[in-house]
């Protein structure tokens, strides 16, 4: 029998069979979502100005939201999604839903605002209707077009776009009490945009400055909707899973809101004066959820990263 | 069955597809395949009658017939009677031009509602333009300069009363100077690493070049920490939907 000469440890570290790298990240992204584990956070001063922003609107008042997220980017824009319209049904503002981004993602927004009226059904509260509360625009695919014409008119941009009212008959969406007056964008008090795609972009080129603007958008569009944030293009930023867990953050203490104990749980010296939050409601979601295990996760990538390196040195060395 | 039970079988469904996916990361493989074709001719399906639902049915054909009055009822109010505009009919002719591009004979035409596009958007550019960098070239405008000395940091505001809070957004404490003086040589150096018209021959230029480069890297590199962290949410998002919102909060929890 012969003796099969020992490999040096470098040449083990990186022959590394990539299958189990693979299976230990699956662990790792999903052991730690058994668990409760609690990572503090301290919401970004643009999430807060996000928070802010939407806690300013008034009752009643109908805001355009746009949504360019499918399920393929669903880890970070459920979870912001969710939070927006939590907010908006708890203060009674209306939604008009439409997207220039995916012909899917009216859909799945659709199907998002179905799962939370479950959820407030089973606490009691009145859900969100469609027609009275929200009504859906559809797709619009020349994004550009669309986000001029909206910058000219809102009908003639909308034109021909039907809903259902509650008689059953097919209307005109402006006949119903989401868009009805609403003309011009110079009526609507804020643009919500929930995208996992350039859309932020052309939202700043044809509607900057014609209406006030906030953003929800993935960790990998966050470098770019930044600039807009910092020169005052948008008047609020969420990014990534961060900004999703800030929003959640945001709802259950407020800021610079005083708890029952007195103690303030996010101060801000960013935003002046107090928003309240909404403590006695269900808050947290899929931000808090993924958050820690993304922590995991993140550990993991550098222990790989680390152990790269060490058996690339190792091996160049001989070792 | 009952709704909670469709939603779960739905779930299943949405499970399987997830682990086929997933599977190619032991090796290619048939149950693969078969999802990924299964995904593209869903996608495509579903967006040949979004097309028409969505986009052509309300804002083509709806435009260019017109509608008959609808009286209104149980307090919605109704709709008057709207023209049809005949001339909506000759987009269908410009539109299906765009295909020619698939014939070596005709191709030529297709150039036509291209230029179309190309001209109503190189119309808008100056406008466009401005509009993404004007704000933010006017903010690159900071001082770097304090203008007061009195403290480093900027102080605590939450307490204090709101003409004094003002006064503290209104003055430029040293840490917000250093930070402004940073931004300010960050994008310069930026700047001058893109001048490529001449030679860059001063000592001075050179360095401010290698400079830019090399924040050009640091952002690169956190730009793609944020991607690298986006990408493993969404592998966290399949692993809750398989394990918690599938298995725990469906299938045992019925």
């Amino acid at each position: 029998m012969s003796i099969q000469p020992r490999q040096p440890i470098g040449k083990l570290l990186m022959s590394l069979n990539r299958r189990i790298l693979y299976l230990i990240l699956i662990v790792v992204s999903t052991v730690p979502l058994f668990f409760q584990i609690k990572v503090p956070d301290k919401p970004d001063d643009s999430t807060i100005d996000m928070y802010s922003k939407l806690m300013s609107l008034p009752e009643g008042s109908t805001v355009l939201l746009s949504t360019g997220w499918t399920y393929s980017t669903r880890g970070e824009n459920k979870g912001q999604f969710d939070a927006i319209l939590k907010i908006l049904m708890r203060r009674h503002i209306k939604a008009a839903l439409f997207s220039i981004s995916d012909v899917t993602a009216p859909k799945v927004a659709i199907e998002e605002i179905t799962e939370l009226n479950m959820e407030r059904q089973k606490e009691g509260k009145k859900p969100y209707q469609r027609w009275s509360d929200w009504v859906s625009l559809g797709f619009f695919p020349n994004g550009d077009g669309t986000a001029n014409a909206m910058s000219v008119s809102l009908v003639k941009a909308f034109e021909g776009k039907q809903e259902v009212a509650p008689n059953g008959s097919v209307e005109n969406v402006f006949n119903s009490p989401v868009l009805k007056g609403h003309d011009s964008i110079s009526s609507i008090p804020l643009l919500i945009g929930v995208e996992s795609t350039s859309a932020t972009t052309t939202y700043i080129q044809k509607l900057g400055g014609k209406v006030p603007i906030v953003f929800a958008v993935t960790g990998v569009m966050g470098p770019e909707a930044l600039p807009y944030y910092s020169s005052g293009q948008v008047s609020g930023l969420a990014i990534g899973l961060k900004g999703a867990l800030d929003l959640e953050t945001l709802m259950q203490y407020g800021i610079n809101n005083p708890g029952p104990n007195g103690v303030v749980m996010v101060p801000s010296q960013h935003h002046a004066g107090v928003v309240p939050g909404f403590p006695n409601d269900k808050n947290y979601g899929t931000g808090l959820a993924y958050f820690p295990t993304l922590h995991v996760s993140l550990a993991l990538l550098i222990l790989a990263v680390l152990v790269g390196n060490i058996g690339m040195y190792m091996q160049r060395r001989g070792w | 069955m009952s709704y909670q039970n469709y939603l779960v079988y739905r779930m299943g469904a949405g499970v399987l597809a997830t682990i086929g996916f997933y599977s190619v990361l032991y090796r290619e493989n048939k149950f693969y395949r078969f999802f990924e074709h299964m995904y593209i001719g869903l996608a495509v399906g579903y967006s040949i009658v979004a097309l028409w639902t969505e986009t052509l049915h309300d804002l083509w054909w709806h435009r260019m017939l017109g509608a008959h009055a609808v009286p209104g009822a149980n307090g919605v109010p109704g709709q008057p009677a709207t023209n049809a505009h005949w001339a909506w009919m000759l987009l269908l002719p410009i539109g299906l031009l765009g295909y020619t591009v698939f014939n070596k004979k005709y191709n030529w035409l297709s150039r036509i509602p291209i230029g179309m596009i190309i001209g109503f958007n190189a119309g808008q550019q100056i406008q466009i333009w401005f509009n993404q960098y004007g704000p933010q070239m006017k903010d690159s405008m900071r001082p770097i300069f304090p203008t007061t000395i009195k403290s480093f940091f900027v102080p605590d505001t939450l307490h204090m009363a709101t003409k004094q809070a003002a006064e503290v957004k209104n003055t430029v404490y040293a840490s917000q100077a250093i930070n402004n003086f940073l931004f300010v040589l960050t994008l310069t150096c930026v700047l001058s690493y893109f001048l490529f018209s001449f030679d860059v021959k001063s000592k001075v230029l050179r360095g401010m070049n290698t400079l830019g480069r090399w924040l050009l890297m640091v952002g690169f590199g956190a730009i793609f920490g944020s991607t690298v962290a986006m990408r493993f949410t969404l592998v966290i998002d399949r692993m809750y939907f398989i394990f918690i919102e599938f298995l725990k909060q469906g299938v045992f929890h019925r």
